[in-house]
């Protein structure tokens, strides 16, 4: 039967599962916008360790609501709920005792190493920002602000407002020169993109 | 297509060639051979790439009583597509085809087109042919001059008043050869001077006893010292090349083994998560049960979600009723996933060492091509300086027997030179005598033709220029140069360099002696055709009616002109018309059928109200004849 099926993307079903247990486990629960949020988070935390966007394995569009989001994120949210690794009780999504075995499984890969620590720093960000504030401080980053200004969507991370992003990186960089952590940058510069004028205040 | 293209295009169908303006004119023979191909590359651009096959150019031209029809292909320089001869004497619309070459190859067709054309006009060949049309009887954008260009001067000049056209080709042949050879003594001159220069320098060394001076050593050293760096850097450039190389293939082996494995993976990885989908986890099986409702049909109660229960414990699906593999996940295709993914993990880790090492590499060529340049500068520069040095250390190196062997190769190089230079300049003088004789026969011709020719050039030339020349025929026969050109003097001043007369001057001037020399050439019953693109863009104004004058005195006389001309202010046009009329001048604006740019397009108007008034004197009016 698989065979006629839509492909599951691994990556995209890895880093799907990784965000719902982190999210299980700070929130309570899971909301699929909140899988492309913090999925796409991470994303741009490899890519501000110069990881080349090409090599994260799935891609994302950018919704007039500037929102980011992903086809391989929908893909494998809907085949982990058909398989059970994920259970819905009364509308709210839960991972299950199989999915948390999976996770293991796949977090064992080495495939899945690397991108460990950026999906990580995206989940950690939420122990101090509110998930809002994460939306709301997204929604300014270069590429996901210029689409909700010109009210378009189109793929991210390939339009000009990429060469905004490295200049905010390479700034960031300068300033957390010695530190390890990812979870700092995220957070300074969350911190820094919520500071910033909202959409319609920019218009005005 | 434009004004020059026009007339372009009507020359490439005549003779099948569009000249290279940055050729230089060698001779009839070399000019017709188009060794740049350039008149494919001419038209590439010009016609677009659909209609590459299609381009023609066709033409009907009148010789003795004849018409000759000829389409040429735009990129076909020695075929033809048609050539046929018609009979006119009983006019056009009558004309009966008396040749015809429909049966024969296109290659055959242009060779036979060849022969007709150049025996109807009475040349040698069709070498001739193409020299007269493109360089006496055409004065296009090149702006090419014959006044002023002897080795063109003297070809018109042969075929002009030579009695017989083969005396020309003669010419032509002697020419060249002529040229040839001198080049040949010159070069041979040059480089047995050089063989002297070398054996002077050696017995001056070895009379000299500086061939063991102590002080030359530290040279030696220095030299030694600068070429082992260069030679050392160039064996290193060269394996580093071969490394990236290398770099490079691992790479494009690496990046297919990765791509492989990670489709192997994506395969596996998702039979995997397929494999244990369980009927009782469905999304709406679940809700059912939370619900106490069917999700598909609204059914509520125990029954209903117990029948639900039933249904979804077997292996069966209750909707299509397939078989579902309900595959635990085992042990099998979870090795199988950590397989892959170790290898894939093997060959990331390949693809990125490979590739540092290719950055490496990369780097390490950058600096060594900049030293070797640094150290080949080094090398070339020490040569120089130390050029006399380094030669009497090589002669010190060969020992007195080696030196006299060098010498006395040296000597017999020179002796071999000398002859070789001595047979060429007698050469050179034996084409030169033969050339001379041409000459003077031709010279004999001229003065017997002059009395008719001359009074043509001043006449035309007089009417554009209004001051009082004269054309002199002038033979060159020195001890190494022999030529023969033509010389003007306006107001008894000499005028043999084109930078003595104004731009006008000189381009008037030499489309007047284009025109008396078709006027001269051409039998009453096959008046020649003059080609002239944009003449009024190279006119002064005060020149304009004057040259207008000129154009209509040579139609006037029973000749033509294909003329292409900008729609501007400028008199030619104008009195041209007021000179011809209707009967012996036609307009044909080409904006009815070219391409116009949209500059051009921009007002339509302003071309109708320039060209009106110049029509209106074409108009043939009742009772009112042009």
């Amino acid at each position: 039967m698989y065979e006629k099926a839509e492909l599951i993307n691994s990556t995209a079903y890895f880093d799907t599962l990784y965000i719902s247990i982190r999210l299980q486990t700070l929130l309570g629960s899971v909301f699929t916008g909140e899988l492309h949020l913090l999925a796409y988070l991470s994303c741009l935390l490899g890519l501000y360790e110069s990881h080349p966007v090409s090599e994260w394995g799935y891609g994302f569009t950018g919704t007039t609501e500037g929102a980011p989001y992903s086809p391989a994120i929908t893909a494998a949210s809907d085949q982990m709920e058909r398989s059970g690794t994920v259970f819905r009780r009364h509308q709210i999504a839960y991972v299950s005792d199989r999915g948390f075995a999976e996770c293991e499984l796949l977090s064992s890969m080495y495939s899945n190493t690397t991108r460990q620590r950026y999906l990580e720093g995206a989940c950690s960000s939420l122990l101090t920002l509110p998930i809002g504030i994460v939306r709301e401080a997204l929604s300014r980053e270069p590429e996901l602000r210029s689409m909700s200004i010109h009210r378009t969507a189109r793929q991210l991370l390939q339009g000009p407002g990429l060469e905004s992003l490295y200049r905010q990186f390479e700034l960031l960089r300068s300033v957390l020169d010695h530190s390890s952590d990812i979870l700092a940058p995220a957070m300074v510069w969350l911190t820094y993109l919520s500071c910033e004028p909202a959409r319609n205040e920019v218009h005005r | 297509m434009g004004k020059s293209t026009f007339l372009a295009a009507v020359n490439f169908c005549l003779t099948g060639i569009v000249p290279n303006p940055s050729e230089t004119f060698l001779g009839m023979e070399d000019f017709l051979k188009d060794r740049s191909n350039f008149s494919k590359d001419y038209f590439t651009g010009r016609i677009s790439e659909k209609d590459r096959k299609a381009a023609e150019v066709s033409l009907e031209i009148t010789l003795s009583r004849q018409t000759y029809v000829i389409t040429r292909g735009i990129f076909e320089s020695k075929s033809l597509r048609e050539f046929s001869i018609y009979d006119t004497n009983t006019g056009n619309k009558n004309r009966k085809k008396v040749f015809d070459t429909s049966k024969m190859s296109p290659a055959k067709r242009h060779t036979v087109y060849a022969k007709k054309i150049v025996d109807a006009i009475g040349l040698d060949s069709f070498e001739q042919f193409a020299f007269l049309q493109h360089f006496v009887f055409t004065f296009d954008e090149r702006r090419e001059l014959v006044f002023w260009t002897p080795k063109v001067l003297e070809r018109a000049l042969y075929l002009a008043f030579g009695v017989d056209p083969k005396l020309a080709t003669q010419a032509d042949k002697i020419r060249r050869d002529w040229d040839r050879e001198g080049s040949h003594a010159r070069n041979t001159t040059q480089e047995a001077k050089n063989v002297a220069d070398r054996i002077r320098f050696i017995e001056g060394e070895l009379s000299s006893n500086s061939i063991n001076d102590p002080s030359d050593y530290e040279v030696v050293a220095q030299s030694e010292k600068l070429t082992n760096e260069r030679d050392k850097i160039q064996s290193l450039l060269f394996r580093l090349k071969t490394d990236l190389d290398d770099a490079e293939l691992k790479l494009a082996n690496l990046s297919a083994t990765q791509l492989s494995l990670r489709s192997e993976y994506e395969t596996e990885f998702n039979k995997h998560i397929r494999s244990n989908s369980m009927l009782s986890l469905n999304p709406i099986i679940t809700n059912s049960i939370d619900r106490d409702q069917c999700n598909l049909c609204g059914t509520g109660g125990t029954t209903a979600i117990e029948m639900i229960k039933l249904n979804t414990s077997a292996n069966t699906c209750p909707l299509c009723n397939s078989v579902v593999k309900a595959r635990p996940p085992d042990g099998e295709s979870i090795r199988l996933l950590k397989e892959i993914d170790k290898k894939l993990n093997k060959a990331k880790e390949d693809f990125d060492e490979v590739y540092a090492s290719k950055q490496r590499i990369t780097s390490d060529l950058e600096q060594s091509d900049r030293a070797l340049q640094k150290a080949e500068r080094a090398v070339s520069v020490f040569e120089r300086t130390n050029a006399k040095v380094l030669e009497r250390l090589r002669l010190a190196g060969q020992g007195p027997n080696e030196v006299n062997r060098t010498l006395e190769r040296l000597r017999e190089r020179w002796k071999e030179l000398d002859e070789k230079k001595k047979r060429h300049y007698e050469l050179r003088d034996k084409k030169k005598a033969q050339l001379v004789r041409l000459q003077r026969k031709l010279s004999a011709q001229y003065t017997e033709a002059e009395k008719d020719f001359v009074p043509l050039f001043r006449e035309l030339a007089v009417s554009f220029i209004g001051i009082e020349l004269d054309v002199a025929l002038e033979t060159k026969e020195t001890k190494t140069e022999a030529g023969i050109n033509l010389v003007l003097t306006l107001k008894e001043s000499t005028r043999r360099n084109e930078y003595q007369l104004s731009e006008s001057q000189k381009y008037f001037i030499d489309i007047a002696l284009r025109m008396a020399l078709a006027q001269h050439m051409s039998e009453n019953e096959n008046r020649a055709t003059l080609f002239i693109d944009t003449p009024e863009g190279s006119l002064d104004i005060a020149y304009e009616k004057g040259a207008g004058d000129m154009f209509a005195r040579f139609v006037k006389s029973g000749h033509h002109i294909l003329m292409t001309a900008n729609i501007n202010s400028s008199q030619i046009l104008r009195t041209l018309a007021d000179n011809c009329g209707p009967s012996m001048m036609h307009i044909e604006p080409m904006i009815n059928w070219t391409t116009l740019s949209s500059v051009q397009k921009r007002d339509p108007q302003l071309f109708t109200k320039t060209l009106k008034p110049i029509q209106d004197k074409l108009r043939v009016r009742k009772g009112r004849a042009y």
